[in-house]
Formats: C-alpha cells, structure tokens, sequence
C-alpha cells in the first residue's frame, strides 16, 4: 500500500513539473506583448522598459524559467500583472469558491446519479427501466454547458425565482473569516445567510451535476444488475429479505468500484467544466478566474492557475485511487 | 408413497413443471413427498432429474422459464405455493432456510460474515445487535468453528470452503427454522470435509428438532445422514422409503443400479459402474407410458 | 510461426491479400434498420444542407441590421412580425437566418476538427500500439500529460496563444482532442496486433505498413467512427464555448455560441434570443451523441472477424 502512494506522488511530481513546462513555453510563444497592453498610451519606452524588468521579461527564457521555478518551489508565483497582487493571494482567495462549487456539484451528482440508478435496478425489466435508459442516453450527450444556459433560460423568463449570478448578495458578505462561505455560515448557525448562498449556487451545481449524474446512472445501474444475479443476492432473498434491502445492502457494495473509479475521473471533467459555468453565472470562483486571466494574456496568473489545477486533477485521481483500493477488501488485506 | 414416521412438516402432493424453453418438456412429474417433524429426507437423483427444481419451488425462487403446472407444497397447513409474495418472505428465513450449495459465491465478498449471520437473525428474530453478535458467536460454536472472534470479523476470501460451508450451516440453523433445505452442500467441497459436514448437519438437526431436505446426486452421502429417501428419475419419483429399506431392499431397476454405481471403499471391486442401458429403456419406456396416461386423463377432464 | 503454421491457422496469402474488406452494402442496410441513426443521421444530413445552401434557405440577410424591429418576438407571440420566424435580437437581425447560417461554423468546425485530430490520433495510436516499446511509452506518456490540462481552460489558453480565428480554433480542438483517439486506437492496436492472424501475415512476409492498414485498421474502424462522431459533437460544444467567451470566428460571422453570448445578455427582453441556438446546439449534440451510439452498436459485429 505504502509503495503504490509513494509511486503515484512521484508521478504526480513529475506529470506537473510537465504542466509547469509546457505552459511556460506556450506563454512565451505568445505574439503581442502583454506589458504593452497594460500601459497607458503615451508612456515613454524606459517605462516599458523597466516594467518588463520588473516582471523579468527581457532576461533569456532558460533564466526566466529558472527563475519562475526557484520562486515557485518557495511558494511565490509572482504578482498578477492586471490585478496587482500576488499570485498566490489571489488564487487562495477564489479557491474555496471553486471548491464548494464542485464538492456541492459532486454531492448532487452521486445523490442523483444513485437514486435513479438504484430506482432503476428495482425497476429492471419493466418500462420504467427502459424509460430511464432512454432519458439517461440523451442526458449524457448534454454537456455542461448547455445545461447552465438552458437553466438561465428557465429561471430567467419562466420562474424568476433564482438569483442568476454572483454567490451571494453583496449585503450578506460581511463577517466572514474565511472564504468557505457556505461551509461558514452553515457551521456558525447562520442559515439564511447559507441559505441565500445555496440559492446562488443552485444553478451552477446543477448544471455541473447533470452530466456526471448521466454516467453514473449508467455505469451503477448495470453494475448492480449484474450484481443482483449473483449467489449470494439469492441466498439473501431466501433469507426474507426485500428488493430495496437487497439493493442496497448485499448489491451496491460490490457494485459500486467501477463507478467510483469513473466518477473520479469525470469529477476531473466537472472541475474543468467550473471554467465556463462560473463564466455564465458569474460566479466568483477560480474557472472565471482563468478565462479573464487568458483574455488579458496575464502571465503569472495563469501559470498559477494552470499549475493549480493540474495539482487538483492529479490530487483527484490519487484520492480515487486509495478509495477504490479501500472499498475492495481483498485489496486492502493483500 | 410412504408416510414419514412422524407428523408431516412438509408435504409436497403431485408437483408437476414443464420447461417453457424445450417445447415444454416436462420438469416434474407429480411428485410426492412428505418430510415428517425432525426428519432427515434426502432427494436423490442425477443433474438433471428436477431436484433443485423442487427446492426452487418450496422456496418460491422458481426460475421463469420453469413453470409449475399442478400440485401443492404444503407447510404448515399452508400451501406454499398460493401465498402472497409478503407471507412467504416472511416464512423464508425463519422457518425454512437453505444451505446453498457452492461456499464461495454464497457468501457476500464485500461484507463480514459477522453481518451476514446476525442480519437475518436481527431482521428475522428481532434481536438487537448486540445479542445478535452473542447469538452469532455460540452458532459458530456450535459448528465447531475453533476461533468465533476471528471468524466473525473476516471476510469470506480469508476462509477455508469448509469453513465457509460451515458458517452457512450456521446461519442457516441460527434462526431456528422449521425447514432446512440443504442443496448439495458438501458437493463443492473436499472428501476428507464432507464427512465432517454431514455429522455437524445431522448433529445440529437433531438438537434442534429441524426437518430436513437433504437434495444430493450422491447416494453415499445420502445414505449417511438421511432417515428417508426419495428417489428422482427425470422429474418422476422412482422409488421411495425409509433409507435402510431402500437400500436393503431396493424395488426399482434404477434404484439398484445407483447402489451399484455408488464406490464403496470397504469393497475395492465394486463401484462406478453406469446404469446398464436397459435401466435407461425401461425408465424412459415407463415415463413415457406415464405421460401418455397424464396426457389422456387430462383429455378426458377436459372432454368430460 | 513458420508458413506451415500459418497454413495451419487457416491464413494463406490470398487470403490476406483478399483483404477485409466489409460488404458496404450489407452494413448500410444494418444501419439503416435502427432508428437511432436514422433519425440522428437524417438530421445532421438536414444541417449539411442547410450549411451549404444557406444564402437560398434562410429568410433574411443574417447580417442585416434593423434597429426598428429589434427583439420582435417569434411567430405565434404577440406583437411578432411576419417572416421574421424565430424573431429578432436586438440588432433587429432575423434570428432564424443567423442560425441557418450558424450552421456553417459549426458543421466545418465538427467535421473539420473532428476529421483532424481523428487522423493524427489514430496513426499515433496505431504506431503505439503497434511497435510497443519505446515508442509505445513515449507516446503514451504524452497522452497521459496532456490529459492533465482541463480541457476548456487548455482551449482557451491555446487560442490566447494563436489568436482568434476559425483556423485557430480548428487547431486548439485538433491539439486537446487527438489524444482521445490515440488511446483507444492504442488500446485496440495492441489487442489485435497480437491475434493469430497478425502473426501470421508477419510470417508471411507482409511488411508491417501493410498489416498495420490492411488487418489492423479495419477491425479498429467501428470504435474509430462511433469516437469520431461523438467527437463531431464535442467540437461543436466547444466551437459553441469558445465563441460564447469571445475567442472564435471574427463577431460578424454568425455562430451559435456568439449567438447565445449575446442572448445571455438579453434573455430578460428577449429570450428567443438565447433559445434558439440553444436549441439548435442541443439538437445537434444530442444528433452526433446518438448517431456514435447507433454506429458503435451497429457496426461492431458486422466488422470484426
């Protein structure tokens, strides 16, 4: 066990110093200059000039990436060059935002995804099943993105009852301590506050939740089929136990590993997808974040920002990694 | 038929079943049998012969290309198979369990077999955890399993098949139900296991006072621990009696030629000899002549 | 394995110089059995022929501004303007044409992105699959780094770094998507290259270019059409983003994700404006999704040997 974690942080290691690279010489390679677009017109060319040395533009690329990689092995990713602050405080300050975003999406999607996979199994054989199978089908053709603009749609013109951007209403975004507001607000008692939040995050949780609810619907509901025809699901039913107590409790154990493994690796995809979604509703996260970063082209910004969410895929997988290694008993007594 | 010597506990009267998928060949043909209060019934017949049919059928788990076309099992002065679905969950468990046939797949890999017993013993007789995982230690006891604890905590890879198959008898008798139906439960394993499987049935059901339907191919293993016999030829019962007397004194041709194809280790000449084929065309010849005069007498109810 | 063998296995010559070739005939009938693919494969046909013949199709001018009958809702609304069928945006430029023409970025996008990364993926999984080794582990691991990027924020960072444009965003899709295919391909290759029947062409004496196109491609073709086509589909949802964020064709081209940016904008006045090519985006997703489904399922047992 110990030898696969120290196997898979190594890979992590070197599969982002890979990132690192690549993204650095992609930024490099950009025609037009960065700095120029941030000065006023009419600035003399020493101004220039001694911004670019400020940002440690004009020194040879080798240097500039030994220079980027001492700084970020010390844990400074530079200053923002259009918001003027560092890059780490930036980053630190959009993350939670993010990450709430995508833990809430993941907690709907597995609730949902379950649910009508389960309902699914007991249904199995009848037209309900096919039913659900038909819908499910189109469901996952239906990419994130579609879904957070069909949901604008409806809650823009038929039910106006949603807040449509923002996380939550600037009067109600006092006093807090750290930037985990829902989590906050609802540990402290404060559940009107949590509760204005959950209504600005309803739309983008859902709309990151469809997709990932669609394959896991597939994927749990035939694995459990499979698993209800086994012996053990029969000698269980011999015993007098019901369809939903079978379901769950001699079935869903056994089912459940190859979904989880996939479930990890579209959770990777719902990140990515908080790029776009958080852009429509305007969400303050780090995937808005990254689409004003590469539209003003600023530099140190999106290396940390790439660099982020490269250590958040990577993160993903080794934590599905060890899940899927801890629900399988013969694996964990190997 | 013969009569058990005790009261009936279950009693199967003209069961009849016919394969949907053959062109509905006939799977059981009016099968009689009676399982008195604390008896030991053994089935006996080849793969094949709608033994396990009859199980499936008690336990109400009839597979649906099977379809059961006449007869009654009658338990309890019920008959099984006219309960609603929610009074035969409620039997099952409690008063018929099963002791399935293959150790390995019957077990849940994924849970302890501390769950697996005291789940049906929580849902079944109402106990708590905590006296179910008592109730759970003195059963693996009682089948001589040396270490309950550890035991109780493993997963089923981490066992032996007899000790599987053992954990099994112990859950199935942990209920105290009326009925066990045993499905060939030591054919899946080791010969030296067998024997020490069939004691632990036979001592465990007579403590209990628990019926029991022994289904089993094997003759020997039948002949061990069974009080009577029911002998099957391709869904037709052949012979049936008290062991002894079916074994001394066997009436049908087929009935011998299983005796005589049983390997018997006291007398290294005999054994494994197959049915002689005018068995075979004797047995078909009578079945066939069996289902003609079914065929015709329906006629007649339905011409009548 | 020695020609001898080979003989054995029931392979000669002449039968592999035979080739694999599928009975086109026999495979379309098949396809055109399911419903599935008719119904999505009718539609996609239906956009191709919209996309080319948009200027005789569609009602109006899609460029043509009309600032008197601007946001006019669709036909069957109240205050709707005849000939203007699906309304106007705010620009008063007919919404119904603008989608028609849409159909033009879109469809090159999907079958030109698509067709691409499709190409490069597939030789490089061939190649992987089939020379194994240090090609194999190169390659492999190329795939496993680029599959690190999240794919948007990738997307956009390239069309950051190449500039806006139909080019540009044919490249961007063509560089983050590629690998799909090569994995697959690499997956399939691999098993096939060790069939009996590779081994024995290799004996045989057929070169490794010829078993590679003429064995192997052939049985890797059904999971490699029924990927392309859900890959048509993705190319146009991330056609759609990135025109949604700014970044595509130049803002008087029409295309469905511009189109939907500036509905976004609008959607309390103007719904329509949004729906519409949310609609149609939908569709046509959903079309290819289903389309790959229909192929996959269908193709499969009929090519492989």
């Amino acid at each position: 066990m110990f030898a696969i974690i120290v196997n898979r942080v190594g890979g992590a290691v070197v599969t982002l110093i890979g990132v690192a690279v690549v993204v650095f010489i992609l930024l490099r390679v950009v025609p037009g200059d960065p700095v120029a677009m941030m000065i006023s017109p009419g600035a003399s060319p020493e101004d220039i000039a001694a911004l670019k040395a400020h940002y440690g533009l004009n020194a040879p690329i080798l240097t500039q990436f030994w220079i980027w990689t001492k700084a970020v092995v010390t844990g400074d990713f530079g200053t923002s060059i259009t918001l003027h602050l560092p890059v780490t405080d930036v980053l630190a300050s959009r993350l939670p935002a993010t990450i709430e975003l995508a833990f809430a999406a993941l907690i709907v999607a597995v609730l949902l995804g379950g649910g009508i996979a389960i309902a699914g199994t007991l249904a199995r054989r009848t037209i309900l099943e096919t039913a659900i199978d038909g819908f499910n089908s189109i469901m996952l053709a239906v990419p994130d993105f579609i879904w957070a603009l069909a949901l604008v749609l409806l809650f823009a013109v038929a039910l106006p009852v949603l807040p449509l951007t923002g996380r939550i209403d600037p009067d109600l975004a006092e006093g807090f301590a750290t930037r985990f507001y829902l989590l906050e607000s609802v540990l402290t008692g404060r559940f009107d506050v949590a509760g204005n939040i959950i209504s600005h995050m309803a739309m983008p949780t859902l709309a990151l939740a469809l997709p990932l609810a669609a394959v896991i619907v597939r994927l749990l509901k035939q694995s459990l089929k499979e698993a209800m025809l086994q012996d053990y699901v029969l000698l269980a039913r011999i015993k007098g136990f019901g369809e939903l107590r079978l379901v769950i409790r001699e079935a869903l154990r056994n089912a459940v590993g190859p979904t989880l493994a996939l479930t990890g690796v579209q959770f990777t995809f719902l990140v990515g997808g908080t790029v776009i979604v958080e852009r429509i509703f305007a969400y303050p996260g780090i995937g808005n974040l990254a689409i004003d970063a590469v539209i003003n082209r600023d530099f140190p910004l999106i290396q940390g920002l790439v660099l982020l969410f490269g250590l958040i895929f990577i993160l993903i997988n080794i934590a599905v990694e060890f899940m899927v290694a801890l629900l399988n008993p013969r694996l964990r007594h190997a | 038929m013969s009569t058990p010597a005790t009261p009936s506990r279950l009693a199967i009267d003209m069961l009849s079943a016919i394969s949907l998928r053959d062109g509905n060949r006939p799977v059981l043909r009016q099968v009689s049998l009676d399982v008195g209060v604390g008896e030991v019934h053994g089935l006996v017949g080849e793969s094949g012969a709608g033994k396990s049919t009859i199980a499936k059928a008690i336990l109400g788990i009839v597979p649906s290309q099977v379809k059961l076309t006449g007869g009654q099992i009658g338990f309890e002065g019920r008959d099984l198979l006219k309960l609603p679905t929610g009074e035969l969950r409620a039997l099952l468990g409690r008063d018929i369990a099963l002791i399935p046939q293959d150790p390995s797949t019957a077990l849940n890999p994924s849970r302890r077999i501390e769950a697996q017993i005291t789940d049906g013993l929580r849902l079944k007789r109402g106990m708590s955890a905590k006296e179910a995982r008592a109730r759970a230690y003195a059963l693996l006891d009682e089948v001589q399993i040396r270490d309950p604890a550890r035991v109780l905590a493993s997963y089923p890879h981490q066992l032996s098949g007899g000790m599987r198959q053992r954990v099994l008898i112990a859950a199935a008798f942990g209920l105290e139900p009326k009925l066990v139906i045993a499905d060939e439960p030591t054919t899946a394993l080791d010969v030296t296991v067998q024997k020490q499987i069939l004691r632990l049935i036979r001592s465990l059901q007579s403590r209990h006072g628990t019926s029991v339907l022994f289904v089993s191919h094997d003759l020997g293993v039948v002949a061990k621990i069974c009080d009577r016999l029911t002998v099957l030829y391709m869904g037709k019962v052949v012979e049936q009696g008290a062991t002894a007397d079916v074994l001394n004194a066997p009436r049908h041709a087929y009935t011998k030629a299983l005796i005589a194809a049983n390997p018997r280790y006291d007398q290294p000449d005999t054994g494994l000899e197959p049915t002689p084929p005018q068995v075979i065309a004797e047995l078909r010849a009578e079945i066939a002549s069996f289902d003609a005069h079914v065929a015709q007498a329906g006629a007649g109810i339905s011409h009548g | 394995m020695s020609e001898a063998e080979a003989a054995r296995v029931g392979v000669t010559r002449a039968d592999i110089a035979a080739g694999a070739g599928p009975r086109a005939a026999s495979i379309a009938a098949r396809l055109l059995r399911d419903p599935k693919v008719v119904i999505a494969g009718g539609f996609i046909v239906l956009l191709i022929v919209l996309a080319i013949a948009a200027p005789l199709i569609a009602p109006k001018d899609p460029l043509d501004q009309n600032l008197m009958l601007a946001n006019v809702p669709p036909a069957g609304f109240a205050d709707a303007e005849p000939g203007y069928f699906v309304g106007t945006d705010d620009l008063g430029r007919d919404v119904l044409s603008r989608i028609i023409f849409g159909t033009r970025v879109s469809l090159t996008v999907a079958f030109v992105a698509a067709g691409l990364a499709c190409v490069i993926g597939t030789l490089l999984g061939l190649l992987a699959g089939f020379l194994g080794g240090f090609v194999d582990t190169v390659i492999s691991r190329l795939v496993d780094l680029w599959m690190a990027f999240p794919p948007v924020l990738l997307s956009i960072l390239l069309i950051a770094v190449i500039g806006t444009g139909l080019h540009s965003v044919i490249a961007a899709i063509v560089i983050i998507d590629w690998t799909r295919f090569c994995r697959v391909v690499r997956t399939e290759t691999k098993s096939q290259a060790q069939m009996d029947y590779v081994v024995a062409a290799r004996t045989i004496g057929f070169s490794g270019r010829a078993i590679l196109f003429r064995e192997i491609l052939p049985n890797v073709m059904p999971v490699l059409i029924a990927l392309l086509t859900l890959e048509m589909g993705i190319a146009v949802v991330v056609e759609a983003i990135l025109s949604f964020v700014g970044l595509s064709v130049s803002s008087d081209t029409p295309t469905w994700g511009g189109m939907i940016a500036e509905g976004r904008q609008t959607v309390h006045e103007a719904w329509w404006v949004l729906a519409a090519p949310l609609v149609a985006l939908f569709a046509t997703v959903v079309a290819f999704n289903q389309l790959g489904d229909g192929l996959a399922r269908s193709l499969d047992p009929v090519m492989r040997r």
